[in-house]
């Protein structure tokens, strides 16, 4: 059983060992070019959106969005047995149903 | 041993970035201003730290916890710009790794890992981001 972490860290990998701690290099874990290719694209919005200090809430839902599709694709791609999560960077937490496209923005950002 | 343990302790509430004075130390490069949910550095170094910094360490300390002795370092390499006026500093450097048992001797190696030690800075000169990105 592997235990992982979707993350959109700026200059991480986008998948983080939820137990030995670091991020894991795509590469490594047997994935679709497709997949691949996406966390790619994701990684770089979510940097774009780190450097604005994430003042838009509702890229931020986007991104978070996108970045819970993620970590399903990922699950399901994986050969073995894991247990995926998503942990928004935005909002440092992690969260367990994807956001709504209508809800309102976050209070705080830690 | 005893005294030991607190010399480390000691060390380590000192390399906090919520504890202890801060004093500008002349790092105007970052003078920065003190916004909401920004703590000011502790470690005399005049720094500012968000608030996502210490929980970063605290959530993933094997890729953000370094000691924060290491930031004057790293903020002296030649910053790379970033969108709406970020910047990227980055130091390459070593990092603790695992500790490997030989299983027929029994002994203890520590291994390294070799990569890059990264911090980010806002516009507004705060640290928002501080990362060992391996090799």
């Amino acid at each position: 059983m592997r235990y992982l972490t979707v993350d959109g860290m700026l200059s991480g990998t986008g998948i983080r060992d939820s137990v030995e701690g670091g991020y894991v290099d795509p590469r490594e874990l047997g994935l679709s070019e497709g997949l691949k290719s996406q966390i790619r694209l994701w990684l770089a919005r979510y940097a774009d959106a780190h450097f604005t200090q994430f003042e838009d809430s509702q890229i931020v839902a986007a991104l978070d969005a996108e970045g819970f599709v993620i970590a399903k694709q990922l699950r399901d791609e994986l050969p073995e047995k894991s247990k995926v999560v998503y942990f928004s960077n935005a909002e440092m937490r992690e969260i367990a149903k994807p956001p709504a496209p209508d809800s309102p923005p976050p209070t705080s950002r830690g | 041993m005893t005294r030991l343990i607190c010399v480390l302790l000691t060390l380590f509430f000192l390399n906090s970035p919520a504890m202890g004075e801060n004093s500008d130390l002349g790092r105007s490069s970052l003078a920065a201003k003190t916004g909401a949910g920004v703590a000011d550095d502790a470690f005399t170094h005049g720094l500012k730290y968000d608030p996502r910094v210490r929980a970063r360490g605290v959530q993933d300390p094997s890729s953000h916890n370094f000691p924060y002795s290491f930031d004057d370092g790293i903020l002296a390499t030649k910053q790379i710009p970033q969108k709406n006026g970020y910047n990227i500093f980055q130091q390459p450097g070593s990092m603790a790794g695992k500790v490997v048992t030989d299983p027929k001797t029994g002994i203890r190696t520590q291994t390294y890992k070799d990569g890059v030690f990264e911090i980010g800075v806002t516009k507004d000169g705060v640290i928002d981001h501080r990362f060992f990105r391996p090799n």
